[in-house]
């Protein structure tokens, strides 16, 4: 399995389980909209065995 | 996709009943690969699926397409306000000539469960068919019924605003391994879409693809893939990051959003990704 395995399926398994404050809802961010930033975010681990 | 303990056979073997199952569906939801490959994805981690979008973006035919494209036990229920738990899970009944009860199982005992518009149904309903879910087996009046494997659930809702819904509570939802948006499709797509209503196709109508006992035995090869430590890092560091939004500065949540954190809880085990 590889990183971009991860990145593909992110968003539809993350999104549903964030809960949103009525704040940040009224801002317009989603639980999806959300997770595809923290996929931007984080670096990809380059050698996948290293560990 | 590294397969580790997985033989090359076995996920060649996986690839090609996957395109298979895929192009199928395809014959009837058009121009939504990437949506349809997620269900397969989901379906391949034994998890329950999720469709939500506003009427009419064809949430039941995909649900159903799916599961006309696997042979062997499907059900379907309509979840309306008025269904009780038993006509999910089912009821204890004196039958004719019998002296005790039996317990006559509901439509939940089936490989692929389509639950039609889940938050139409009474919270009390709904609570009904996720414990199932979750436990993968049926409680009542102290009797366990485990529910037949692979058991997936694939149901369909609207968006929790439109009238005469019942949102289901966060704590339900992650009992979904994915929630899919299935969006507007394209004007030539919306052509096909027309051409297959004048045709009077649907998706009842599609030959099965691959068996329950296939799926099963899917779920076992891609049980096997291996997954790098430095992956799972990677997959940890994902979902614990909105937990320290506080911390982590960026211009994207700014005020209350980063003070109050949107919580995330995950069993990582929910988070299992599908080899494809």
């Amino acid at each position: 399995m590889t990183a971009d395995d991860v990145k593909a399926v992110a968003r539809s398994v993350l999104g549903h389980r964030l809960l949103l404050t009525p704040e940040a809802a009224v801002q317009g961010l989603t639980g999806e909209g959300i997770i595809e930033n923290i996929i931007d975010s984080v670096a990809v681990p380059q050698d996948p065995w290293g560990g | 996709m590294t397969a580790g303990a997985v033989s090359t056979e076995g996920t060649g073997w996986v690839h090609d009943r996957c395109g298979a199952l895929i192009r199928n569906v395809e014959r009837f939801i058009h121009g939504k690969t990437a949506v349809v490959r997620d269900s397969v994805i989901c379906l391949l981690a034994e998890g329950h699926l999720l469709i939500e979008d506003v009427p009419g973006v064809a949430k039941t035919s995909l649900a159903k397409a799916i599961a006309h494209s696997i042979s062997g036990s499907m059900k379907r229920i309509q979840f309306t306000p008025d269904l009780l738990p038993s006509d999910v899970i089912g009821v204890q009944m004196l039958e004719k000539n019998e002296r005790e009860f039996q317990f006559r199982k509901g439509p939940i005992f089936a490989h692929i469960v389509v639950g039609d518009e889940i938050n139409r149904a009474s919270p009390k309903t709904q609570s009904a068919l996720l414990e199932a879910m979750a436990e993968r087996q049926v409680t009542v009046d102290g009797e366990t019924y485990p529910l037949p494997w692979p058991n997936i659930v694939i149901a369909t809702q609207n968006p929790i605003d439109l009238q005469g819904t019942y949102a289901l509570p966060e704590a339900q939802l992650d009992r979904f391994m994915m929630l899919l948006r299935v969006g507007y499709p394209s004007i030539e797509h919306e052509m096909h879409i027309v051409r297959d209503a004048v045709a009077r196709k649907l998706p009842e109508q599609l030959e099965p693809m691959i068996t329950t006992d296939d799926v099963g035995r899917m779920i076992e090869i891609a049980r096997r893939v291996e997954v790098a430590p430095s992956i799972q890092r990677y997959m940890v560091r994902l979902w614990r990051l909105p937990a320290g939004w506080s911390t982590f500065g960026w211009g994207l949540a700014p005020g209350p959003a980063t003070r109050s954190p949107s919580r995330v809880r995950l069993a990582p085990s929910s988070a299992r990704a599908g080899p494809l």
